[in-house]
């Protein structure tokens, strides 16, 4: 990727419990975002996938590894050099009324970045807040509302247009939908992409589902147990993943046609604690396919293609294996 | 999405949506009735004591210093209602022109310990949470400090920092103050310390402001309801400390009038008989305290964040509604069915109808799969197939027929044997439902041992090979834990696992599945389709997936404006919609329909 915009190499989060315990949260992912770019990160809940988009916006601080936004490396600026930067790169949240302050009407929700920020002159800020919310879909009756008055696509609505209102570079998107019905989920999607077409603000898109993350991005990352176990461009990853875990991901979709078969599910048990992790693959405890040496060490990202990379030792055969497995 | 669909899908959201959805909650006569007739009460003797304390000496029949030597001590009678006292002045005069002092102390101290105890909550609050450990320890010492202040007796204290000062109205009003400061502090603190769990307060810091900031301008408003309330009680009871240090000679002293002074100097005449002097004010003194107090409570509901208004429905025409879901709303029900609901209609009490007749039968082993748009009813409906509704739903008409009995007219007590017995409710969160007290083996063994006569040992054997069933290995290490270690799948699948012990023939479910994670929610999902061929059970199960509707399900009815709006088999209804709404939410579900990978041709457990 030419000039990249964002740059994370090597990140790695620790929360210290009591003594040498510690919660490994991230062990040690890289990813680029180009300008303009959607990156899906998915992942169930406990993968660690939010604090990679908090640690991107130091909400938290990384235990280690480097971020590079635009050329600063953002794990090194002070609370103070940092504050300039927070107009390039916004967050949205995942549940759209908790991430809005119920005492504050839209207009002063939207309004505060600018505050904030002071760039642009005081008196044209009603005029960008219009234009915003215009953009979003809400109509200028909107901006004496609290956020009781809104619906939840309103909302959300509300969580992007403050996000947005800085013309970021940046937007962590942290499961924008995943509280939302499937009917306002499509609109909020929509909103997004038209949104990014028309600004092209990249976006780090968190979700744990799979669907929506292909709808949106460009390309995908799979996390799991804070490791990127496979990542590729959006439409070599659905069409042939090679990790057996996106392969369970994807599996686990139900489609709404009553007449295409569900697969059998092949991953049972759910996400094991990440307390103190071992140096193994970090899926082996729920892997259909595992072998001893999975055990030996933490795969390291095998080259499928040329920007296709998978975790597993197994890359080379995993549908073939995984067949077999399920035809037992 | 183009602009244009955005605008469309608006006003279909919108569609239902009423005129008094616009901010009744901030009007005063929404205000005004919130609240019961004592309150209003309270409020108008509130709004008394204020304007009295307010114009007071000026609106005094005789002035409240006014002495008359000739007319000491004497009773109540026609000129001097409430008597005069041991220096002949009028004692009703002097009890209008009270409160004033009284008041005005309590209310200037209590500002006073507002204006320093709640930004130092806010700091505290702050510095608490803060990473760098010297900013903890000093707000550790300075709770450890206050804890000392507080640990003696506030009357005492103020006595002692009046004889320190010296006595006087200004002495009074920092002792007061001094006093009361820790309250507002430690109850801002712990606010700020509840309140920056939130979602909003970690996107302020994404925004830019820094901790403190967020503090202020964040967390702070949304604390104020509470410390408005304590403000209240603060002042009634600076009002007293008031009248206690004056009573004791500590504060305002005479010819000021003021109802701690008076008390003390009507006290003596007391055991003699002569009873005005004293009463007058001891009665009113309390009257204020009071009305302080309960006035605490008054501001807390008023200040209380508005609900949303609930949107007016539209009435369908019954034209619009699909023939078979008509047909069976008027047919009689069906003779072997296991539920059986008809009319079934459910209001918000005063409010507009949530459910508006909606009809439908059960066969055993039957998976009814109820879809529709937000707040369509999907769970009012569920809820109300077994009474779990809140008190502020009603049935307006209609029953829910279950093996014979009509579940809608039935004693609570005897609703209660069916619930969980014969029908089992499944609804989202199921960690919440399990009793945090009861171990999960425990709970477990009594099930069993409810439904089949067995020794405990058994019991337990057998609610190992449960778990070990549903997909939970190292079975004695969760018997013996307690609900809050299992994750939200495991709580679901022993929420199944227990109540399919008793065999239920009917399980009625909200989103069951709702905040599991894929993976899980395919287990929890295949589980409970098994289980339900294994018993027979038939199932009710609203979800807002389609995607589970079609490969879990049998029959499916949407739900649109309180009415079943299309009803049939699955193929039928999502494969051949005929509705508007089913259509929409079909486009909705298709968008992100699977790509080939993810459905491969390997057999089903799903039998259908
Ligand atoms: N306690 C209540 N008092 C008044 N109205 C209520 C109450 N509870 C729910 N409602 C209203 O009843 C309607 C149906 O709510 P319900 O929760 O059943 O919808 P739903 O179909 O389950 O929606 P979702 O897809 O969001 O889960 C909504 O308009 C809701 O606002
Ligand atoms: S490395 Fe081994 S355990 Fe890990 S995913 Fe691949 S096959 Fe499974
Ligand atoms: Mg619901």
């Amino acid at each position: 990727m030419t000039d990249p915009l964002i740059v994370v190499e090597g990140l790695v989060k620790r929360f210290y419990l009591k003594g040498q315990n510690y919660v490994g949260a991230i062990n040690g992912i890289s990813f680029e975002i180009g300008r303009g770019e959607t990156l899906g990160l998915v992942g169930e809940s406990g993968s660690g996938k939010t604090t990679v988009g908090r640690c991107l916006l130091r909400l938290v601080e990384p235990t280690s590894g480097r971020i590079r936004f635009e050329g600063s490396d953002i794990t090194r600026l002070t609370k103070r050099e940092l504050k300039p930067l927070r107009s390039r790169l916004q967050m949205v949240f995942q549940d759209p009324f908790a991430s809005l302050n119920p005492r504050r009407t839209v207009r002063q929700t939207v309004e505060e970045p600018l505050a904030l920020q002071r760039e642009a002159p005081a008196r044209g800020w009603l005029g960008m807040i219009t234009e915003m919310l215009e953009r979003v879909g809400l109509g200028p009756q909107y901006l004496d509302r609290f956020p009781v008055e809104l619906t939840a696509s309103e909302q959300q609505r509300v969580g992007i247009a403050r996000a947005l209102i800085t013309s970021p570079k940046l937007v962590v998107l942290d499961e924008p939908t995943s509280t939302l019905d499937p009917t306002v989920r499509e609109e909020i999607l929509g909103l997004l992409r038209s949104l990014q077409s028309s600004t092209s603000v990249a976006y780090l898109f968190i979700s744990h589902d799979i669907m929506a993350v292909e709808r949106l991005s460009h390309r995908v990352a799979v996390m799991y147990l804070g490791h990127i176990v496979e990542q590729a461009p959006t439409a070599a990853i659905m069409a042939d993943p090679r990790h057996p875990y996106t392969r369970a991901l994807m599996s686990a979709v139900l489609s709404p046609d009553p007449t295409r078969r569900l697969s059998r599910n092949l991953v049972v048990g759910e996400i094991p604690s990440a307390i103190n992790p071992r140096r193994e693959c970090p899926f082996y405890s729920r892997c259909p396919i595992r072998l001893d040496r999975c055990l030996d060490d933490v795969p390291a990202m095998a080259a499928v293609g040329s920007e296709h990379g998978a975790a597993c030792f197994r890359w080379r055969d995993t549908s073939e294996v995984l067949a077999e497995v399920a035809s037992e | 999405m183009s602009a244009r669909k955005i605008d469309d899908d608006r006003r279909w959201q919108h569609s239902s949506a009423s005129v008094t959805r616009h901010s009744a909650h901030r009007s005063v006569t929404g205000l005004w009735s919130r609240l019961s007739r004592f309150d209003r009460a309270v409020l108008f003797v509130f709004i008394l004591v204020l304007v009295i304390a307010a114009i007071g000496p000026f609106v005094a029949p005789y002035p409240p210093t006014f002495a008359d030597p000739l007319q000491r001590l004497v009773p109540p009678n026609r000129a001097h209602p409430f008597g005069t006292d041991e220096n002949g002045i009028d004692v009703l005069s002097r009890l209008i022109a009270a409160p004033r002092t009284d008041v005005l102390i309590a209310v200037i101290a209590t500002t006073l310990s507002v204006a320093i105890g709640v930004p130092l909550g806010v700091v505290a609050g702050y510095f608490e949470g803060a990473d760098r450990r010297a900013l903890r320890w000093i707000s550790e010492g300075t709770l450890r400090l206050l804890d000392v202040i507080q640990a003696f007796p506030v009357f005492i204290l103020a006595m002692v920092l009046v004889a320190i000062r010296g006595t006087g109205p200004v002495n009074v009003v920092f002792a007061v103050a001094f006093v009361n400061f820790p309250v507002f502090l430690r109850l801002v603190r712990s606010e700020i310390l509840a309140l920056r769990e939130h979602l909003y307060a970690e996107a302020a810091v994404a925004l830019g402001n820094s901790e403190l900031g967020v503090g202020f301008k964040h967390l702070l408003p949304n604390a104020w309801p509470t410390v408005l309330v304590q403000v209240s009680v603060t002042i009634g009871f600076a009002v007293l400390l008031t009248a206690g240090l004056s009573f004791v000679g500590a504060g305002v002293s005479p010819p000021t009038p003021e109802l701690g002074a008076m008390i003390a100097s009507g006290a003596k005449f007391m055991v003699i008989g002569q009873w005005w002097v004293a009463m007058f004010p001891g009665l009113l003194l309390g009257l204020i305290v009071f009305t302080f107090a309960v006035m605490g409570d008054i501001v807390g509901k008023l200040m209380e964040p508005g609900q949303r208004t609930i949107p007016a429905r539209r009435l369908l025409s019954k034209d619009r509604i699909a023939p078979a879901a008509q047909a069976e709303a008027a047919a009689p029900s069906a003779p072997d069915a296991v539920l059986s609901v008809r009319g079934l209609a459910i209001e918000a009490s005063g409010g507009p109808p949530i459910l508006d007749g909606v009809s439908f039968d059960l066969m055993p082993g039957e998976i009814l799969g109820v879809v529709g748009l937000p707040g369509s009813g999907k769970s009012i409906l569920v809820r109300a197939i077994v009474r779990l509704l809140g008190h502020d739903l009603q049935r307006r008409a209609g029953h829910v027929f279950f093996r014979g009995k009509d579940l809608a007219e039935l004693d609570e007590r005897t609703l209660r044997a069916i619930r969980g017995y014969e029908i089992l409710p499944l609804l989202p969160n199921a960690k919440s439902q399990l009793n945090p007290l009861v171990r999960v083996g425990d709970l477990m063994v009594a099930h069993i041992r409810a439904h089949h006569r067995c020794s405990r040992r058994e019991a337990h054997a057998r609610a190992a090979r449960m778990l070990g069933a549903i997909g939970i290995g190292d079975a004695e290490h969760w018997l013996a834990a307690y609900p809050h270690e299992l994750s939200g799948g495991m709580a679901q699948r022993v929420c199944l696992a227990i109540a399919l012990v008793h065999r239920p023939p009917l399980i009625v479910a909200d989103e069951p599945t709702a905040g599991l994670d894929v993976t899980v929610q395919r287990q929890v999902l295949d589980l409970m389709i098994e289980l339900c061929h294994q018993s027979g059970a038939a199932q009710v199960l609203a979800t807002r997936e389609l995607g589970i509707v079609a490969h879990y399900c049998n029959r499916v009815a949407v739900l649109h404006e309180g009415l079943i709006v299309e009803m049939g088999s699955v193929r039928d209804v999502l494969l051949a919609p005929r509705h508007a709404v089913t259509r929409r939410l079909i486009a909705a579900a298709d968008l992100r329909a699977v790509s080939s990978a993810a459905t491969t041709n390997t057999s089903s457990k799903i039998v259908r």
